[in-house]
């Protein structure tokens, strides 16, 4: 039970950041200098 | 006491010529400046007396023509040919001769006595190299002095040349003769013997006059006016013009300046010498071979399969400790996590996922570094350069070689942001359509896994090699057709300085590889670490019922059957079942839109889910290869299909953005590569199987 409520927050979690990460832009992708200056 | 001599002298030149800092050498304060009479344009005189001769010196504006384009060169033209000046200096910039050429083209043509002053030789020997003045005199007919203004090299040995030459007829207008050819020479001649007729036109300079008028220059056709026989020449004039223009196909304004370039051209090769050229040679010395017409082209597909014979070789013993690195480590957190979601989530999802990535760690290091050793020795502008006259074929510019490269050398994102140097939007659209299909680093550990895989180590460079071609082939010919179709036009012409070479700095090497290695860590630290976890949750839940009666390996089948992913899986198959896919393996492609790597980490998490003891696990290579589902046609349809599908999130944001936020591009780019993906590999698919290749 106490591992189910684990996963479940960590899921959460994940959820969250992912959005947060694919909202900030293109900066996953190894090249941040260029993603920077393309966002500006 | 001898009465001295007055002079009066000219300086005309290129703006930018170092033409004012000559004319304040010469006259120093002795300077006034006022306005020519009825225009702005500045008129500066100033006076110098040298060796018993009062010399006026009067600085015309800068031009780059004598045409009738602007108020400078007009007053500059007109001064010249009204106000008789006794002489003229063409002062010209020595490090760009053939340009500055082109005014002295015209300067000679209106027959004047003229001198040349070869300005900053200074800036021209610092580049290796010196003009030849006793040849360039030699060539042009008239004295030729070399100084440097800004350092007053040379001053006194122009003043002298000005007063030794006066009164002299230095007229370049027979030895400095542009040719024009024959059929604009016999149209020169023709509108010559009826200007000639009239006595006020025959006081200008002839050849001038006639070139000026099929030039369609207005000043010289408000100068004919005033002719009695104003309408002949006009009419002549007319036909010539029309003449010149059916027989050229280009106007006769356009054929006289390329002649006068041609001039200027072949003067700059005759004088222009080489005086430290050690460089320069050793750079021409390999670029003879290296941007042969021939060899250029097998020498580029050399140099990228050395490239990836390099990356394989060297990552192979290093790829393989690491994928027992991680074995090893799912072994212990299998063994030290008590069995449950958490231990899962660990062994399968994390280390599962993760791990698969970061196995090929140092395959992308050693092709980084490939990579940038030739980047940086200056190579790779000449591959560009190689490239263009293909490229060109394909209706792309050779410009857009270099975005493809960078996309080859880590990422489309800046890939499609390097498309910007391309001057026109066709050119741009299209070059980020090509990039789109491009390997990047990301597309690497796919490729890698299942090359891996299904290859022994001496052929899977070879094989990497093949597929980087047929990337390049496939971009050619999506160029090709977007060109035909809803990009048409002709790509623009492609202007490139080609660095000297030079070999690359170890801690440079280093640096870039270091610098771009980094970046994969940190990507599979982060986003990769984040979708892996919700494929694994994707693929464990919702929980089936444990049926005791089955084995723990079909428990762990049934499992990935019910979950969400496993429906998702089975809503796919229909559609990815025609390309020798199954539907966990199109959830493998659908997860790698957020990033490509996370392809490899979908399917180490499918596989790892589904093996039965997590103490005994194998690298995801050995497992694919072991897998029935899988054969080497079906591996090669995957890769094509991966290697031409919409790119990831992150790309796609960006190409949306550089295409000016429009949804068609989107649209195109999405939905088109998706289906042409499905349809090519569909036919690889469908033709290996009725061949019965790789099945």
């Amino acid at each position: 039970m106490l591992q189910n409520i684990i996963i479940i927050l960590v899921i959460a979690v994940v959820i969250f950041l992912l959005i947060k990460r694919l909202k900030k832009g293109a900066c996953c992708c190894g090249c941040s200098k260029n993603c920077k200056s393309a966002r500006k | 006491m001898s009465e001295s001599k007055k002079i009066v002298i000219v300086l005309a030149g290129n703006p930018n010529c170092g033409k004012s800092t000559l004319f304040n050498a010469l006259t120093g304060a002795n300077q006034h400046v006022g306005n020519y009479p009825g225009v702005t344009v500045e008129k500066k005189e100033g006076f110098k007396t040298y060796k018993n001769n009062d010399i006026i010196f009067v600085d015309l504006p800068g031009t780059y023509s004598l045409s009738a384009y602007s108020e400078d060169e007009v007053v500059a033209r007109d001064f010249i040919i009204n106000d008789k000046p006794d002489g003229v200096v063409c002062v010209v910039d020595a490090s760009n001769l053939e340009r500055n050429l082109y005014l002295f083209t015209q300067l000679a043509e209106l027959d004047i006595p003229l001198i040349l002053a070869l300005n900053m030789v200074d800036i021209l020997e610092t580049k290796g190299q010196k003009v030849d003045e006793q040849e360039l005199s030699k060539l042009i007919g008239i004295p030729v002095v070399s100084l440097v203004g800004n350092k007053k090299i040379g001053i006194d040995n122009l003043l002298d040349c000005i007063v030794e030459n006066h009164g002299k007829e230095n007229h370049a207008s027979k030895t400095a003769k542009v040719d024009y050819g024959d059929d604009i020479k016999n149209e020169m001649d023709k509108i010559e013997n009826l200007t000639q007729k009239d006595n006020e036109l025959s006081k200008l300079p002839k050849n001038w006059l006639s070139v000026k008028l099929l030039d369609n220059d207005e000043a010289a056709l408000k100068k004919i006016q005033k002719a009695p026989n104003c309408n002949e020449i006009l009419s002549q004039v007319q036909k010539s013009r029309k003449h010149l223009e059916v027989h050229f196909s280009e106007t006769a304004e356009t054929k006289i300046a390329e002649s006068r370039y041609g001039f200027a051209n072949s003067v700059v090769k005759t004088v222009v010498k080489d005086i430290n050229s050690n460089k320069t040679d050793i750079s021409e010395f390999i670029d003879k071979f290296v941007l042969n017409r021939i060899l250029g082209l097998p020498i580029f597909a050399v140099v990228m399969y050395f490239i990836f014979k390099f990356t394989f070789t060297v990552s192979e013993p290093v790829v393989g400790w690491l994928e027992a690195f991680f074995e090893w480590l799912g072994a212990i957190a299998g063994g030290a996590i008590p069995e449950g979601p958490i231990q899962s989530l660990i062994v399968d999802g994390i280390i599962g996922g993760v791990g698969g990535v970061l196995g090929f760690f140092p395959l992308v290091l050693f092709m980084f570094f490939a990579i940038a050793f030739f980047e940086d020795s200056g190579y790779m502008a000449r591959a560009a350069f190689v490239m263009d006259a293909v490229m060109n074929k394909f209706g792309l510019h050779g410009k857009s070689f270099l975005p493809m490269m960078i996309s080859t050398n880590g990422c489309a994102v800046p890939g499609f942001m390097a498309a910007r140097t391309l001057d026109s939007k066709r050119d741009r659209f299209i070059t980020m359509f090509a990039v789109s299909f491009m390997i990047c680093g990301a597309k690497l550990p796919v490729f890698s896994l299942f090359i891996g895989a299904f290859f022994k180590p001496p052929q899977q460079a070879n094989v990497m090699f093949i597929f980087y071609v047929l990337s390049v082939c496939i971009a050619l010919v999506a160029a090709k057709i977007l060109g035909k179709t809803i990009l048409k036009g002709e790509p623009s012409h492609f202007v490139m300085e080609l660095p000297p070479y030079h070999l690359p700095t170890l801690k440079g090497l280093l640096l870039k590889m270091w610098e771009r290695g980094w970046m994969y860590i940190k990507k599979a630290g982060s986003i990769i670490v984040l979708i892996s976890i919700l494929m694994w949750a994707g693929f464990t839940y919702p929980k089936a019922k444990e049926n005791p009666i089955i084995s723990q390996e079909e428990n762990a089948a049934v499992q990935m059957q019910q979950s969400f992913l496993g429906s998702l899986s089975k809503a796919l198959s229909p559609i990815v079942k025609p390309i020798g896919m199954d539907g966990d393996k199109a959830i493998a492609l659908v997860a790698g839109l957020v990033a490509k790597e996370v392809v490899v980490s979908t399917l180490g998490t499918v596989y790892s889910l589904g093996e039965v003891d997590p103490e005994n696990a194998e690298p995801l290579k050995e497992k694919i290869a072991k897998d029935k589902t899988w054969s080497p046609l079906k591996a090669i349809t995957f890769l094509m299909f991966c290697l031409i599908y919409v790119p990831c999130i992150a790309a796609v944001s960006v190409f949306f953005r550089e295409t000016g936020s429009k949804y068609k591009w989107l649209a195109l780019l999405v939905v088109g590569n998706t289906i042409a993906a499905w349809v090519i590999s569909f036919i690889i698919y469908q033709f290996g199987n009725f061949l019965k290749i790789g099945t």
